[in-house]
């Protein structure tokens, strides 16, 4: 299957009055045709500014420095403003985290549907358009099409919302749906409603799916594959079991140890002690060392590259590196 | 809504009533009578009682009162003391219209500039234009207008002789009062819609906007000015109400002929029957502005439901 989304060492860096946040540093990534990746990080970890880099949606202040975002092979970074109109909700499209203000109150749920209709298909007509639009809210599960279409947001609960934005961005079926958070905001009840919501459009409208979450019972649920993000950088990836079953880098192993389990009684929950890097002055080696239990010289003073796990698993860390092995190897043999 | 505006044309009334009453006494209390001329004081006892006896002024002023709002109520505001021989209704309607021609032109002109500076201003943060409309902000709310009006008489009337430097007559003249007039409205259309749309423009449904691939002017147009307007209609009833009401310097100024003075005057010379004329007809335009504002609330704003409006 061919790459529908391909980002390759890709640098954004935002301007505050603190100086030159460099929120992204290298981050590359790609996406099959109706795949479902999983970019997972804390707050902070740069992975909203990564997925509204490709959509080229950054705030004024941040700009891409570096690398390349190619859809289906046409690079996106060197287009205009214009002609990344005609990208943005039609071939890309974007869902947000929070239903309850991502949409305009003083505008009718119709009206922002039938909105990016008029900017992507102008071939429709007025009544054709109030059709698809109508035909898309019974799509993503909500009844009473009709009535909706007229009901203004805040006549709607945070679930059908999340629907709508959902209705909203596949209303031109696109290659490449973004989901920022998509369930954070939402009741535990709903947001796997939301996600089979999301599994189901994907089969019917053959899509493919950049899902960001700190959330790993959602990566779980509905990714194939899995990006850790620490610090602006990718650290690990590989496919959902190498990820939940064989994790190697050392935060990955942090963030899975974190995650609360049903069957274990204790009275503390995991915790990776620290804060995450300042991206204004970013660490020289790897971005966790400050954090990390397994520290070594070489990681505060240079980058640890990808080691191969097999089956696309990498992780980026010096551990995996022969010399440490046998470095440990040598001092606890000696101890 | 029907129940709801019946509702609040019932206030209108109670509210009339309590401006009335609270100003006809008040009024009475100011010293001196309408007749305080010398002609008056020269005139012998006798007359002096005939004409306070002819405008009811020599009975207690609780009759008075009963007898006014039951004159009012039959719609006669009474005979102006100082304009003898014309009726209340007469003198305010043959001043009103300068006013309102004045007010209605800078409200307006004040509303088209005042948005458009604002609208620009949020959208290009921080630029040379946001700036510009920062000073004339300032300016705007602290520069009286009279000192506008004495800079425009000087060089648009006088230096450059553009248009008519005061008097009535033509619409020309009616231009510079306007713009005169309309120097602070459009300060604090400015500015407010630039503070609300700088908030509005950083909200989730704007970026959703631009994810649906919607150009800079869809986005400004469709998302952003109609959710930055509330706070301009909020101000809009008051500055309606004090334009079209005339302002007493700005007239001064240039002399038009319009309802400030009069309201001036009529305070001067105590002519009782034209102050109360005046404050009830200031009053319930003010009134009714302001129910007009809180109808348009709704319309513009979904979210906010009128009682009664069985939709929600």
């Amino acid at each position: 299957m061919g790459k529908i989304l391909q980002v390759e060492n890709l640098h954004v860096e935002i301007k505050t009055e603190l100086g030159r946040i460099q929120a992204v540093r290298g981050v590359s990534f790609d996406l099959d045709k109706k795949e479902t990746v999983a970019i997972v990080g804390e707050s902070g970890s740069g992975k909203t500014i990564t997925v509204k880099s490709v959509m080229q949606l950054l705030p004024s202040t941040g700009s891409i420095t570096e690398g390349s975002v190619r859809l289906e092979g046409k690079e996106l970074t060197t287009l205009s403003e214009k002609e990344m109109l005609k990208i943005r909700g039609s071939d890309i499209s974007m869902i947000f985290q929070d239903p309850m203000t991502s949409l305009n109150p003083t505008m009718t749920i119709g009206n922002q549907i039938i909105e990016v209709l008029k900017n992507h298909r102008k071939d429709l007509s007025r009544d054709e358009m109030k059709r698809r639009a109508i035909e898309i809210i019974d799509l993503v599960g909500i009844s009473n099409p009709e009535t909706r279409f007229k009901q203004y947001p805040h006549q709607l609960s945070g679930g059908m919302r999340q629907r709508i934005i959902i209705a909203i961005a596949l209303a031109c079926d696109p290659k490449v749906l973004i989901a920022d958070e998509p369930t954070t905001a939402l009741d535990v009840t709903i947001q796997a409603q939301i996600l089979d919501l999301m599994k189901e459009l994907q089969e019917k409208i053959n899509t493919s799916i950049i899902i960001i979450t700190h959330n790993l019972g959602v990566v779980a649920n509905i990714a194939d594959r899995v990006y850790v993000m620490y610090g602006g950088k990718i650290v690990e990836n590989g496919s959902v079991e190498d990820i939940f079953y064989h994790p190697q880098h050392p935060y990955t192993k942090g963030l899975l140890a974190a995650v609360p389990k049903l069957h274990e009684k204790t009275d503390k929950l995991f915790t990776i002690l620290g804060t995450p890097p300042d991206l204004t002055d970013p660490p020289k080696g790897c971005p966790f060392a400050a954090r990390c239990s397994y520290t070594l010289k070489v990681c505060r003073q240079y980058p640890p590259s990808f080691t191969p796990f097999g089956n696309h698993h990498e992780s980026a860390c010096w551990l995996h590196d022969p010399r440490a092995k046998r470095m440990i190897n040598e001092v606890r043999n000696a101890g | 809504m029907g129940k709801y505006i019946l509702k609040r044309i019932l206030y209108l009334f109670i509210t009339l009533l309590i401006i009335i009453t609270a100003t006809f006494f008040l009024m009475k209390r100011l010293p001196g009578t309408p007749f305080d001329s010398e002609r008056f004081s020269q005139m012998p006892p006798q007359q002096q009682k005939q004409l306070l006896e002819k405008y009811g002024l020599d009975q207690p002023v609780s009759v008075q009162y009963l007898k006014y709002l039951n004159n009012l109520v039959h719609g006669d505001l009474g005979v102006s003391f100082f304009y003898t021989g014309r009726t209340v209704k007469d003198v305010i309607f043959g001043r009103i219209w300068p006013s309102v021609l004045i007010g209605l032109q800078a409200v307006l002109l004040g509303l088209a500039v005042g948005l458009t500076l604002g609208i620009i201003a949020a959208w290009k943060h921080n630029s040379g234009i946001d700036y510009f409309t920062m000073v004339l902000a300032v300016l705007g709310v602290s520069v009286p207008n009279f000192v506008v009006a004495a800079l425009l008489q000087y060089y648009v009337g006088l230096k450059w002789g553009i248009l008519p430097v005061a008097f009535w007559g033509t619409w020309a003249h009616s231009v510079l009062p306007s713009i005169a007039l309309s120097f602070g409205a459009t300060a604090m259309f400015a500015r407010f819609i630039r503070t609300e749309m700088l908030d509005v423009l950083e909200q989730d449904y704007i970026i959703t906007a631009r994810a649906k691939g919607l150009n800079q002017f869809q986005v400004l147009m469709a998302h952003a000015v109609r959710n930055s307007i509330i706070p301009v209609v909020t101000i809009l009833g008051p500055i309606v109400v004090n334009l079209l009401t005339g302002s007493l310097a700005v007239e001064s100024i240039f002399s038009v002929p319009g309802i400030g003075s009069l309201f001036v005057e009529s305070i001067k010379s105590n002519d009782y029957a034209t102050i109360m004329g005046l404050t009830i007809f200031y009053s319930a335009f003010y009134i009714l502005v302001v129910m007009i504002v809180d109808i348009l609330y709704s319309v513009i704003d979904p979210r906010i439901r009128i009682q009664g409006n069985k939709d929600e």
